[in-house]
C-alpha cells in the first residue's frame, strides 16, 4: 500500500527519471551526429540556384533535387581509374541505397567536370552503362561551376599533352543532398559498396530521427 | 590457380620474348592482368596487373604497348585533401624480390583510344617493355572494375 511519502518519492523519481531520459536522448542525438561519419550537421547548407543540362539535353536545376535523396559524384568520362570504379560501386550500392532511403526516391548523379568533352550523348551512354537509372549532368563550364562552387568541390584542368588529351584533377567524394536540397553529407574515397550504404543509411536514419 | 597463372605467364614470357629478341625473361613474372570494362564510348581504359621481380637485379619498367590501343602510358592516381590527380610515370623501378602492383586508385596503365573497344571477358594482349629492351607479353582479361582489386594479395 502506497503512503503519501511513497507517492511523493515516486513522483520525484519519475520526474528525475524523465529529466534524465530527456538528457540521455539529447546526448544520444548529439553523439549520433558525430558518430555518423561525413554527416554535415547541424546547420547543413541549402543548395542555391544552378542550371545544368542533363544527359538527355534537358535543363536540370536545384529544384530537380527537391523531394528526393541525391548522391552526387564529380568526374569525367575520360577518367580511366577512379571514375569507373566509383560508378561501379554506386551501381553495386544502388539497391541498398534505395532501401535506406525508404519511401523517398533516390537518384544517383554523375556531374561532369569536363562538360566540353562530355556532351549529353556521351554522358548518357556513360552513366547508363553503369546503371540505366543514373543521371549525368553537364552544360557549360560556368553552369557546372555554379554547382561545384556551392559544394566546395574543386577541380582543375591539366595542360593538354602532345595529343591534345588532358586530365582533370577532381574531388573523389560522394556528396549527399537531402530531400530539402541541403548538403547533408560527404562520403570520402576510397569507396566500397557496403560502407557506402552503411554511411548513407546512417545519415538518412539520423535525419529521420531528428525529424527534419 | 595463381601458380598456374604465374607459370603460364612465365612460359609465355619466355617463349614470346625469346622469339622477339632471343633473350628469355624468366625473372619478371606478370600476373592478375586485367582491364576495367567501360562504356564503349570512352577513349581511355585502365589496365592493372602485378609485376614480380624474381631476379637478382632490379628491373625498370619503361612502358607498354598493345595492338588494341593507340598508346599506353603509366599513371599514378594520388589523393591530396580529397582531390584525386593523376601523375604520369615514365619509368618504375622494381627492386629484386619486390612486386609492383597496378591497382585501382593507384598505379594504372592508361590505355588510349581502344580499337575496337574492349568487351567484357575478352583477353587483350599487352606487352610490357623493360628499360633494357626486353619485352614481357601478357593477356589481360576485361572485367568490371572492382575497388581495391589487386590489394588483397599483398
Amino acid at each position: 500500500m502506497m503512503t503519501r511519502g511513497h507517492l511523493a518519492l515516486a513522483l520525484i523519481l519519475s520526474v528525475v527519471a524523465g529529466g534524465a531520459g530527456i538528457l540521455v536522448a539529447k546526448h544520444t542525438m548529439k553523439a549520433d551526429a558525430t558518430a555518423v561519419e561525413g554527416l554535415l550537421w547541424p546547420n547543413p547548407r541549402t543548395l542555391g540556384a544552378f542550371n545544368a543540362v542533363d544527359q538527355d539535353g534537358q535543363p536540370f536545376s536545384n529544384e530537380d533535387l527537391r523531394g528526393r535523396w541525391s548522391l552526387l559524384f564529380f568526374g569525367f568520362t575520360h577518367c580511366p581509374d577512379i571514375c569507373p570504379i566509383t560508378m561501379t560501386v554506386l551501381a553495386q550500392a544502388r539497391a541498398g541505397l534505395a532501401a535506406a532511403a525508404g519511401d523517398t526516391p533516390l537518384q544517383v548523379i554523375f556531374v561532369s567536370v569536363d562538360p566540353v568533352r562530355d556532351a549529353p550523348a556521351q554522358l548518357a551512354e556513360y552513366v547508363r552503362y553503369f546503371d540505366p537509372g543514373f543521371l549525368g549532368l553537364g552544360g557549360t563550364l560556368d553552369q557546372v561551376r555554379a554547382l561545384t562552387s556551392q559544394m566546395g568541390v574543386a577541380f582543375f584542368h591539366g595542360p593538354p599533352g602532345a595529343t591534345g588529351d588532358y586530365t582533370v584533377d577532381h574531388s573523389a567524394s560522394i556528396f549527399v543532398i537531402d530531400p530539402q536540397v541541403r548538403i547533408v553529407g560527404v562520403i570520402s574515397a576510397p569507396h566500397q559498396a557496403e560502407s557506402l550504404v552503411t554511411r548513407f543509411r546512417g545519415m538518412a536514419d539520423f535525419l529521420r530521427r531528428a525529424g527534419s | 590457380m595463381k601458380f598456374l597463372g604465374h607459370g603460364l605467364a612465365v612460359i609465355t614470357a619466355c617463349v614470346l620474348s625469346g622469339l622477339a629478341i632471343g633473350v628469355p625473361v624468366d625473372d619478371v613474372v606478370v600476373s592478375q592482368a586485367w582491364i576495367g570494362a567501360a562504356p564503349p564510348t570512352v577513349r581511355v581504359n585502365a589496365g592493372y596487373l602485378r609485376l614480380e621481380n624474381k631476379g637478382t637485379r632490379s628491373v625498370i619498367l619503361s612502358g607498354a604497348e598493345s595492338p588494341r590501343f593507340a598508346r599506353i602510358e603509366m599513371h599514378r592516381s594520388e589523393m591530396h585533401n580529397g582531390t584525386y590527380s593523376m601523375h604520369r610515370q615514365y619509368s618504375l623501378v622494381i627492386a629484386e624480390g619486390e612486386t609492383l602492383s597496378f591497382a585501382p586508385g593507384g598505379l594504372h596503365l592508361m590505355l588510349f583510344e581502344p580499337s575496337p573497344p574492349p568487351r567484357p571477358k575478352e583477353l587483350i594482349p599487352l606487352t610490357l617493355i623493360l628499360a633494357d629492351g626486353r619485352r614481357v607479353p601478357v593477356k589481360a582479361e576485361v572485367r568490371p572494375p572492382q575497388p581495391g582489386a589487386g590489394h588483397h594479395n599483398h
